[in-house]
């Protein structure tokens, strides 16, 4: 029987494994025909906006990038909700970090506790917070 | 009760016992906190009365380490059933 996974996620980019954790959790649920919703907090919202790509030179070794590349989490959000998953983020912390106006990754959209997680909490049968 | 544990300090695991109670304790460690599967744990874990250990596979092996034979091992389909499992999910 299909059920409804919900994920918390603190963590933003390049901090911890978090992000890498919840999006492999959540392709795993989905993969097995569980429903996924992944509420974006504290530094977790980064993941919600596209890349500004940079060009020219890095200043970054190439084995340092091969690193940092796969820690990305963008189009693999994206990725997510293109398989179903509903994403949405917490606004005011968006705002805190100064980027509540930047574009979405596809998908992700704006939310906030008061409607977007409360949905979330009486829609799901499992919370699972990921944070530091 | 199943809890669900990323970090390792050890002030979280004292948590399980405050928030478990008498309820079974399913302890499900990803990320850093599997180093609490090792067998150097073992006493910690059963004097918290941890009924059964998970560890995440892949943190596992990214850190090399050899868990306690208590401890069960698992891929995330497996995390996923698990947590679809009916247990109540804590995350501390």
């Amino acid at each position: 029987m299909s059920k409804c996974l919900t994920i918390m996620l603190l963590s933003g980019a390049a901090e911890n494994e978090d992000a890498m954790f919840s999006v492999q959790l959540a392709e795993a649920a989905l993969e097995k025909g569980h429903r996924v919703q992944i509420y974006l907090f504290g530094n977790g919202v980064n993941l919600s906006k596209k890349e500004f790509p940079i060009e020219g030179d890095l200043h970054i070794t190439p084995m340092l990038l091969s690193h940092i590349e796969p820690t990305k989490m963008f189009e693999r959000l994206a990725a997510l909700v293109e398989k179903g998953a509903d994403i949405c983020t917490c606004h005011t912390n968006e705002h805190a970090r100064g980027i509540e106006s930047r574009e979405y990754v596809n998908g992700t959209e704006w939310g906030d506790i008061g409607q977007s997680f409360c949905t979330y909490l009486l829609t799901t049968d499992v919370l699972v917070s990921v944070g530091h | 009760m199943l809890f669900f544990v990323n970090k390792a300090d050890q002030r979280v695991l004292e948590k399980l016992k405050l928030i478990g109670g008498e309820e079974e304790k399913l302890l499900l460690l990803t990320g850093d906190a599997v180093c609490f599967a090792e067998e150097a744990w073992a006493e910690t874990l059963e004097d918290l009365e941890v009924d059964e250990l998970f560890a995440a596979k892949d943190a596992v092996e990214a850190r090399k380490l050899n868990v306690s034979a208590d401890c069960e091992i698992l891929d995330y389909p497996q995390m996923v059933d698990l947590l679809f499992s009916g247990e109540k999910v804590v995350s501390v």
